[in-house]
């Protein structure tokens, strides 16, 4: 699957000889299938649904991504964008909202749940806190913590930029 | 005139007095409560409500089903020029279908409060409390009853109601104008999940609506199943952008509770720690407004000032965001070598970030312009419960640090900024200035920091400090502090158990949020996510 195995990187097949080689060593599909995640490797456009207080570490990066063309307080659509960050505590009331939200999204998708509490309710055992939100959304990344440092969030996100360079998807569609 | 005492004599039989500022009122529901709360409001001057909520007595042990009623529900009223809070306690029995008078034509600030009690408690004040307000829709029973246990939700219960009434005083030519949206339940500058909906006619808005309850994560109800020290963790996520000041809040009105006194390096440690605190808060919430209206240099620099204060609090106690900082007898650790003097070069640094945040900002035109929006007069801001910047930028001169002083808050000097308008503009000036006295403060109390240990040695408490056997007296108290956003405020009831029974948090952000949905009237809608940034509504504190 990883492109090593093939002996040959995509800046390889650049060169002048690189479309022989790739005739002689790979698929059409399976390069074009390759060329996609490398791509959407590098251009993810996440959808930032925070809710608490884990939203303060990371949310200012992402969110800040968006200001530098529109200072607008609008986020990025649900159906243009292809990473769910869920950030903070998920309850009843919010619960059907992220569920639709993860449904008007793409089908290649990728979920990074932030924190202790969208995968155990965190330290809110309580009748309206949501336990484990990975019943109805397929989650790829859990960062525990609460909050997970900078660092963790980092180590976590290089974890998902893997999956997504070998199409692995916990939405089960690659 | 009315005087403390004329106050004293006129309730003397019915009045419990518990110290110079604290007293307590007990009634029974065929007595007149709307006559006596008119006459506390305009004879005796209570004019800001503080909180209601409700108490179920059920698992007491003094309780006795047969004579006693089972609910409870407590009013905390302040009389802001005599300093006197008054807590009127009124008893309800339900199963009587026992009705309270709403007092909502006397405070304003009492209509979300008896909407909680509602679905919290089944104790109604008529049609208009019995709305949903935190909790989704469909829960069975009233989750805050000692007997309640959660079964599923039983969508059939409520009904879908439409947010907006018809409009009938727009004209009928421009009905066609008349669009209503909802914006949400994301918070742009990342404060916790709300939804706003407003009702807009061009770009001018005709109604607007806070929905709250994305957050409700029902931390109170948590609060009786855990030991006192465990919810120190519980209060750092009521306002996370300052959780510092949330625990010291908690921890002080436990110890408020018990009469424990802590040591001088502790109480000066808790000023320092609250106050770096409020730089964090007040430089996001300027921060945020920035962002709102498309500047970019402040934001950069409140984010810094924010990571400069977040690493001091990783140098104190090794966590960034969530401190919890404080223990119940002192805190949680020992100042390190070294960190007071990185302190007070860092606060250089900070005051010079300030300035700058000052340079781009306080005189721009474009700040100017945009920021002198929503105006809320002085009358409105107590009748609605605001506390904190937002009624100090109303020209109210009302800051529990002077006013009822705790720790050593009466030996520093400081002052207390006040606006004049009550609009965005006076706000940001209240809060900027603010941060600056906070600075001075800080530099002050390090400067002369005591010494000792930082916890009570426990030979010197009749009370067991361990945590598992930490149990006050059959005793129940009100304790606040000043917080960035306003007067944080712990009811405890306790029963004797190391559990405590109740706890009600008074979270300031509840009334600003209550009454931002008024204030939006006859403004514009592209005003409408400044003022929401410039109110620095948590929905961490709001839903708790």
């Amino acid at each position: 699957m990883a492109r090593e195995a093939d002996g040959l990187s995509f800046l390889q097949t650049q060169g002048p000889e690189g479309i022989d080689k790739l005739a002689l060593t790979t698929r059409a599909d399976s390069f074009l299938e390759k060329f996609d995640n490398w791509v959407q490797s590098h251009s993810i456009v996440p959808f930032v649904f925070d809710t608490a207080c884990c939203s303060l570490e990371y949310g200012w990066h992402f969110n800040d991504q968006f200001a530098h063309d529109s200072f607008s307080p609008e986020q990025i659509e649900a159906c243009d964008s292809d990473l769910l960050l869920i950030g903070g505590t998920i309850n009843l009331k919010t619960y059907p909202l992220i569920r639709k939200t993860y449904e008007q999204m793409p089908k290649k998708k990728w979920v990074v749940a932030i924190g202790a509490c969208p995968m155990s309710g965190g330290p809110f055992p309580s009748y309206n806190v949501v336990k484990d939100v990975s019943k109805d959304i397929p989650v790829d990344i859990f960062i525990p913590g609460c909050p997970p440092t900078p660092q963790d969030i980092m180590d976590g996100m290089k974890l998902l930029k893997q999956r997504i360079e070998m199409g692995v998807m916990a939405s089960g569609n690659s | 005139m009315v005087t403390p005492n004329s106050f004293l004599n006129y309730y003397s039989g019915k009045l419990n007095v518990i110290d110079d500022s604290n007293a307590e009122l007990i009634l029974e529901p065929n007595e007149d409560i709307k006559g006596i709360f008119k006459k506390l409001k305009e004879e005796f001057g209570f004019i800001m409500l503080i909180d209601i909520f409700g108490l179920d007595l059920l698992k007491k042990k003094s309780f006795d089903p047969q004579n006693e009623r089972r609910f409870q529900v407590v009013y905390i009223l302040l009389n802001m020029e005599m300093h006197l809070r008054l807590r009127v306690v009124v008893n309800v029995d339900v199963e009587k279908n026992e009705v309270l008078p709403s007092c909502r034509d006397l405070w304003a600030a009492a209509h979300w409060c008896e909407r909680e009690i509602w679905e919290m408690f089944g104790i109604s004040f008529g049609t208009e409390s019995e709305k949903r307000l935190l909790s989704v829709s469909g829960l069975k029973g009233f989750p805050f009853r000692k007997d309640f246990s959660f079964n599923g939700l039983d969508e059939s219960l409520d009904s879908e109601e439409s947010i907006f009434e018809n409009i009938t005083d727009v004209p009928k030519y421009k009905l066609n104008l008349v669009d209503s949206f909802s914006i949400g339940p994301i918070h742009p500058a990342l404060k916790g999940s709300m939804k706003l909906h407003l009702q807009i006619e061009g770009d001018g808005i005709l109604n607007s609506q806070l929905e709250v309850g994305y957050l409700h994560r029902s931390i109170e109800k948590l609060c009786e199943e855990k030991l006192y020290t465990q919810i120190i963790p519980l209060t750092d996520r009521l306002n996370f952008f300052s959780a510092a000041s949330n625990n010291i809040g908690w921890c002080k009105a436990v110890e408020d509770l018990v009469n424990i006194e802590i040591s001088d390096k502790a109480k000066a440690m808790r000023m320092v720690a609250s106050e770096l605190a409020r730089v964090s808060d007040h430089t996001q919430c300027i921060g945020s407004i920035a962002r709102a209206v498309g500047m970019f240099e402040p934001i950069q620099l409140s984010i810094s000032i924010k990571e400069i204060v977040s690493s001091l609090f990783e140098r104190l106690c090794g966590s960034r965001f969530n401190s919890s900082i404080s223990r119940i007898g002192g805190m949680s650790v020992e100042v390190p070598s070294g960190w007071v003097n990185d302190c007070l070069t860092t606060l250089k640094v900070i005051s010079k970030k300030v300035d700058e945040i000052d340079t781009h900002l306080t005189r721009s035109t474009l700040w100017i312009e945009r920021l002198r929006t929503t105006t809320l007069n002085a009358y409105d801001a107590i009748d609605l419960g605001i506390t904190g910047p937002n009624l100090r930028a109303c020209g109210v001169n009302y800051d529990i640090r002077k006013v009822s002083p705790y720790y050593f808050y009466e030996d520093v000097e400081f002052e207390i900024p006040l606006g004049i308008n009550g609009d965005c503009y006076d706000r940001y000036l209240v809060r900027i200035e603010e941060i600056r006295q906070s600075l001075k403060i800080i530099s002050q109390v390090l400067d002369s920091l005591p010494l000792g240990k930082m916890c009570v040695d426990k030979l010197k408490t009749e009370l067991d400090l361990n945590p598992l056997n930490f149990a006050p007296n059959l005793c129940e108290g009100y304790s606040m502090t000043e917080t960035p956003n306003g007067e944080l405020g712990f009811f405890i009831s306790s029963d004797g158990e190391n559990r405590p029974y109740r706890v009600k948090i008074k979270g300031p952000s509840f009334f600003s949020a209550q009454a931002f949905s008024s204030m939006l009237e006859n403004t514009k809608v592209n005003d409408a996510m400044i003022s929401l940034c410039s109110m620095n509504i948590v929905a961490g504190e709001v839903d708790r």
